[in-house]
């Protein structure tokens, strides 16, 4: 496996307008089943960025090859079809039902229709949409994350290598932004794709991503596991787009109850509860709520472990 | 059948039967206009006349749909893109021009006859078609193009199954207003030699046959008026996905 | 490629295709065309022949704005296009001097009757100037106000050699002089019909489209209604009108000495009315839905009555598209009352008619050209208008 090159390559890419330096020098290296976050402010070459990897916009300098190949030895229409692309408004085709919006790329590539069928359901259901329900509707019928379930589901219809996402969630109100981005994790687990997804929201972000990438002015500023930014964060770019108050916080949101807890050592059985899939911030937040220092960990319904303050707190 | 609701099955009828019975209403026109010795004009077949009419009109709508639409997809690509500007002023300068003008310097430039009277509806209605395609196409959405180019459309499939259907509604009423100008300037064509509805009107005017005018009037009313109905219902079915389910 | 460099390049295709297009029309058709007397046909002048009839200084103004028409080709900054506009008014007046002038010439050799008419090389060379002229325009983005500067910059040098009397000769303008009078009342009359039909309009448009604002009511029987009379072709409704209107005339003899009859002026103006009623009630019912509600709200919180609000938020703010659809009317007006000729109703119309039916195509020219220059120049003080109220209700 290790042999194998990376999926997205990205070696000295660089994209100029007017003389200005949009994407400057960006080499990175993405590698199967990744979940890339790249962030940063508006402006500072992300949303070109993913562009370029799917040759809506061309690069001026350097090269950017997938799975080894050069882009530009592909037709573009090929290489796109290859990555399922979604962006921020959905882009749904509003002349055409869910059903056909989603089998979009399948009929470009002539499946016949049982196969589109097919597929269409299973994706309808990976998105946890109700086939009966949304399967004939039209897009202005949908609500905005409906209609962005749907773009996920036309992006993923042809099983591609790669999913491009732009900023797709921040469009959304926090509850459904919540709903997608726990979809879409599962989606990522499930079937092991590799996705490259912009976000200027960093708590999505770390969420999310296996590896993020800082942005600015063109560069990359820092790339790595969540858990490296928020350790070592490379400059004051970066500790300042993490939240020099959260950092704190969003340090404990990375990491989950169950790798911090010690084996059950008899609390007393009032003592609250927490999953052993929450969050370290999830578990300080029930700790202030109910004033105690501790918390017995479940998994399944049954104890599995304790945690305390200490615990939160250590490094 | 959902085709037989509405007015359109039941204006087309009435338009048939008025057309090949109108000889039958001689003695309608007798009573009304008992001054003339000829209440019913016969130096054409009303039939022949309708047929001609739909002649002119239907292949100047057709040559101006297939060149104004051509031309409208042309300049709102990239290649044609520096045209769209001058294209689309005189598309807006020309459709000032009243069409009996152009109707009849078509005439000084081209002489007299059917072609002349042919080609000036032509040129006269690719204006509010090539200006409608323009609008219609510049009314997708950017995200639209762009969601169908990032996931794998050619330019050529965005244009085919994205622009146009999209653009289509407008496009048809750029279609509707040629047609019904060029079904009236066509009436007026027979001022410069051609046979049409206008024929009878025209003699009736300047015979004072009151008689010939009303018979000529009546038909081409009734084949705006279905003209423009029959359009209604194209555009209602172009828009279909529009409409709350 | 420079993003400037292509820019460049682009605005040379338009020049480009309109210069091509001018220059092989004046090489290959007809420039002016001249005839013995106006009965026979005329045999064609080509260019050449007709610059040498004109002489030194008709060719060399031609040439001059040839010249300026080519300036984007050297500097592609906004001064190459301000040159290029100068240029095809140059142009414009160049090829109307070379044809006038040649007339002239030969006007020496012919006889008083013979005749020199524009031929369809000069027609199609000077709509390419008018159209670089427009690309140029449209490229400098010029504001409304400087749009008349423009129309002056293209029509100037004609208007000058009409008043120097070098396009006499031309059979245009011969047949111009002889029926100078009769084309003067006709233009007179074509006005008044315009107006005539205009001024009632207003009066029962705009209210009726206050009133269908108002209710949905008015609204669902007057659009159906006036929807139809637009579809029926001018003609058609002009003829309908004639049986009713006579029989009326008969029936009550108080009308025919009214002026009401089945032809002329009456059921012209009747049924220009009828036509111009849609675009005007339509734009009002609309310019008011238009007034975003939060204004009206606005309004009314800050105390103003509901007639108080309606004559100084809504009307104000609707005005631009009230005045679009009255531009619509009038130069719709100005076409269907050329038709309207065929009813007995005189104007321009009836000139043009005579000369369709006499075969006389420079009285078709005569009654067509000032038909359309009216037209355009309706449209264009109506849009000046609506920039103007636009502007200060913004």
């Amino acid at each position: 496996m290790t042999d194998a090159p990376p999926i997205i390559q990205l070696d000295h890419v660089s994209k100029i307008y007017g003389g200005v330096r949009a994407v400057d020098d960006v080499s990175l290296s993405v590698a199967h089943g990744t979940f890339l976050a790249i962030i940063g402010p508006s402006g500072c070459g992300k949303s070109t960025t993913i562009r370029l990897i799917n040759r809506l916009i061309e690069h001026d300098e350097g090269s950017i090859r997938i799975s080894g190949e050069e882009i530009r030895s592909f037709r573009e229409e090929t290489l796109r079809r290859r990555m399922g692309y979604v962006i921020q408004s959905g882009g749904l085709f509003p002349h055409w039902t869910v059903e056909r919006n989603i089998a979009t790329v399948p009929v470009l590539l002539g499946w016949k229709p049982e196969r589109i069928r097919d597929r269409v359901t299973e994706l309808l259901a990976l998105l946890q949409l109700d086939a009966n329900r949304f399967r004939k509707a039209y897009p202005h019928r949908l609500s905005g994350g409906q209609q962005q379930r749907v773009g996920i589901a036309r992006a993923l219809a042809a099983d591609p290598d790669v999913l491009l996402m732009d900023e797709p969630f921040s469009a959304l109100d926090p509850i459904t932004r919540n709903a997608l981005q726990a979809s879409l994790a599962r989606i990522h687990k499930e079937t092991g794709k590799t996705i490259v997804f912009v976000t200027h929201d960093m708590d999505e972000a770390l969420r999310l991503a296996t590896q993020v990438a800082v942005m600015d002015r063109g560069h990359i500023v820092q790339l790595g596991t969540p858990r490296e930014l928020l350790h070592a964060p490379a400059n004051d770019f970066v500790r300042g787009f993490l939240g020099a108050e959260d950092r704190g916080l969003r340090l404990l949101a990375i990491e989950t109850a169950a790798s911090r807890m010690r084996p059950v050592n008899g609390l007393a059985a009032e003592t609250p509860a927490i999953a052993a899939g929450s969050d370290l911030r999830q578990a300080l937040s029930e700790m202030l709520a109910t004033g105690q220092h501790a918390l017995r960990v479940e998994e399944a319904g049954r104890v599995v472990g304790e945690l305390y303050l200490d615990d939160l707190v250590r490094l | 059948m959902r085709i037989l609701r509405g007015p359109l099955p039941w204006l087309l009828l009435l338009l048939v039967v008025a057309t090949v019975g109108m000889p039958a209403t001689k003695p309608l026109f007798h009573a009304m206009f008992p001054a003339l010795d000829r209440p019913m004009y016969e130096q054409d077949s009303f039939t022949a006349l309708m047929l001609a009419h739909l002649w002119l009109a239907g292949v100047a709508s057709l040559v101006a749909t297939i060149v104004g639409v051509a031309l409208g997809i042309f300049v709102t690509r990239p290649a044609g893109a520096e045209f769209r500007g001058m294209v689309e002023t005189v598309a807006a300068m020309g459709q000032t021009f009243p069409p009996v003008a152009v109707l009849a310097i078509a005439v000084p430039v081209m002489g007299f006859g059917e072609s002349p009277a042919l080609i000036a509806l032509a040129l006269y209605g690719l204006l509010p078609i090539v200006r409608n395609t323009i609008t219609g196409i510049e009314t997708v959405p950017a995200d639209t193009r762009e969601a169908a180019l990032g996931i794998g459309m050619s330019r050529f499939q965005m244009l085919a199954r994205i622009e146009l259907p999209l653009a289509a509604p407008i496009i048809v009423a750029g279609i509707r207003t040629s047609v019904i100008v060029n079904v009236g300037t066509a009436a007026i064509a027979s001022t410069v030699g051609a046979k049409t509805l206008g024929s009878p009107i025209i003699l009736g005017l300047s015979g004072s046959n009151t008689a010939y005018v009303l018979q000529g009037a009546i038909l081409l009313a009734l084949l705006a008026i279905l003209l423009d109905v029959a359009f209604e219902r194209l555009a209602m079915w172009l828009g279909g996905w529009r409409r709350p389910a | 490629m420079t993003e400037v460099g292509r820019k460049r390049l682009s605005a040379n295709r338009v020049l480009l295709l309109l210069l091509t297009v001018g220059a092989v029309s004046i090489a290959s058709l007809a420039f002016v065309s001249h005839a013995r007397n106006r009965l026979v046909s005329g045999k064609p002048v080509g260019f050449i022949q007709a610059a040498q009839l004109a002489h030194t200084a008709p060719v060399t103004l031609l040439a001059a704005g040839v010249l300026l028409l080519l300036a984007p080709f050297l500097f592609p900054a906004r001064a190459g296009r301000w040159l290029s506009l100068l240029g095809s008014g140059l142009t414009l007046g160049g090829l109307g001097w070379v044809a006038g002038a040649a007339a002239i010439g030969l006007a020496l050799t012919g006889s008083p009757s013979a005749r020199t008419s524009l031929g369809a090389g000069f027609w199609i060379a000077a709509v390419m100037a008018l159209l670089a002229a427009g690309d140029a325009a449209q490229r400098l983005r010029l504001p409304l106000s400087l749009i008349w500067l423009t129309a002056l910059l293209m029509l100037g040098p004609f208007v000058l050699l009409l008043g120097l009397g070098e396009l006499n000769q031309l059979s245009i303008l011969k047949e111009f002089a002889t029926r100078h009078d009769v084309f003067m009342a006709a233009l007179l009359r074509h006005i008044l019909l315009v107006a005539g039909a205009l001024i009632p309009t207003v009066l029962l448009g705009i209210p009726l489209g206050v009133a269908a604002w108002r209710r949905e009511s008015v609204r669902r029987i007057a659009f159906p209604i006036l929807n139809v009379v637009q579809t029926i072709p001018s003609i058609a409704l002009f003829g309908l009108l004639i049986a009713p209107l006579s029989s009326l005339s008969d029936a009550i003899p108080l009308l025919p000495r009214l002026g009401i009859s089945g032809v002329g002026v009456a059921p012209a103006i009747i049924a220009l009315v009828l036509y111009s009623m849609l675009p005007v009630v339509r734009n009002t019912t609309e310019g008011l839905a238009g007034v975003p509600a939060t204004v009206q709200e606005a309004a009314r919180g800050m105390g103003l009555t509901r007639r108080q609000s309606f004559w100084r938020v809504e009307i104000p703010l609707a005005l631009p598209v009230i005045l679009a659809g009255l531009r619509i009317t009038a130069v719709q007006a100005v076409g269907l009352a050329a038709v309207s000729a065929l009813i007995g109703a005189g104007g321009l119309g009836a000139i043009m008619f005579d000369g369709l039916f006499a075969n006389a195509l420079d009285l078709v020219l005569l009654g067509a050209l000032p038909v359309i220059f009216l037209a355009v120049l309706v449209d264009l003080i109506f849009r000046v208008a609506t920039g103007l109220t636009a502007r200060w209700s913004a």
